[in-house]
């Protein structure tokens, strides 16, 4: 597939974006466009923080790629991450972060099965173990469903959650099979901050 | 001279128009709104590890009455995968906005909502699917994110 950019289009857009940021004050980030490559930088006038954002995020797999051999295991691993550029978790400010720690949920379309696409879809379970200090939930498998489960709570100390995938199960089509996993966190769910 | 001046100018109107001219967008699923936003230092070093990394949001203030929220929704420079983000409201799903797909390194500046909202606090899910960077069509694991939109 062929993709392209707009540079042209992306200066235009940056004009009005760079006026908002200066009617809207110094919190807001500043625009500047470098005339030689035609790429964008932003730079935040008072905060590093992206707005809208809270200067921490997760890591996820981007995918668990599964192979012929069922005895090898596929790295599932989720850990907290600090979005500021530069700053690693421990650096996450107090201020920015809940007290009691932020928990992460993962479902499974599938109920953690591989399946096709189309019937006959052939499902071909596996299992997705996390370890770590922050992990409440180890083991996420059939039995688990497509019930949306929090794996653990995360602090500023307790990060990661090392996660190990394994096919269980053994296709008996031919063609690809998939599953797609969802991370989600809500703020709501979070201890306030006092 | 004035000929100079004239010839500049009709160059400049030509090229005007023929930018004025080019569609939205590129065919290839890209968001039209989507531009470089990179940021010294904003990266995602694991994404060669096939780590994509996903932020969280705080509160996303904005005007009431009107239907433009200030606040970039952002692909991560590094992250080995497209974005789309759809804003739903959290209570019955309604989807108040969704953009097409966003490249590493670029970023929906601001979003405008598919209506306006009206002082109060609106409790929302920002849904993130991602697409494979070989095969836009294939999707890849993706994330939630719970926060408010404040209209005051």
């Amino acid at each position: 597939m062929r993709i392209k950019t707009n540079r042209n289009m992306g200066r235009i857009l940056l004009a009005g974006a760079c006026a908002a940021a200066l009617a809207a004050g110094s919190a807001v980030p500043a625009f500047a466009v470098d005339e030689k490559t035609g790429t964008t930088n932003v730079t935040y006038s008072s905060s590093q923080q992206v707005p809208g954002t809270n200067g921490w995020g997760f890591e996820i797999p981007t995918a668990i790629p599964f192979g012929h051999d069922k005895s090898v295991t596929v790295d599932a691993s989720v850990n907290l991450c600090n979005m500021t550029p530069g700053g690693s978790v421990d650096q996450i400010p107090e201020a920015d972060f809940p007290t009691g720690g932020v928990e992460l949920s993962l479902q499974s379309a599938n109920g953690f099965q591989l399946q096709k696409a189309a019937a006959p879809l052939d499902p071909v379970a596996y299992k997705i173990s996390y370890e770590g200090a922050a992990v409440t939930k180890q083991l996420f498998d059939t039995n688990v469903g497509q019930t949306k489960t929090v794996i653990g709570k995360f602090t500023k100390t307790d990060h990661t959650a090392v996660g190990t995938a394994e096919r269980v199960g053994d296709a008996g089509e031919s063609g690809s099979h998939t599953d797609t996993l969802t991370f989600s966190y809500d703020a709501s769910n979070t201890t306030p901050i006092p | 001279m004035a000929l100079l001046v004239f010839l500049a100018l009709a160059a400049a109107a030509v090229a005007a128009a023929v930018f004025l001219a080019q569609p939205e967008g590129d065919g290839d699923g890209i968001d039209p709104s989507a531009t470089s936003y990179s940021i010294p230092g904003y990266d995602n070093p694991g994404g060669e590890r096939g780590r994509i990394r996903i932020p969280t949001y705080s509160d996303w203030d904005m005007k009431a009455g009107t239907d433009t929220v200030e606040v970039p929704l952002i692909n991560t420079e590094g992250n080995p995968c497209y974005m789309r983000f759809t804003v739903k409201l959290s209570d019955g799903g309604e989807v108040l906005y969704q953009s097409g797909l966003v490249p590493p390194g670029q970023a929906i500046p601001s979003i405008r909502l598919n209506r306006t909202l009206d002082a109060g606090t609106y409790p929302i899910t920002v849904e993130i699917a991602t697409f494979s960077l070989d095969d836009p069509s294939q999707p890849l694991n993706g994330a939630e994110l719970g926060t408010d939109i404040v209209a005051s």
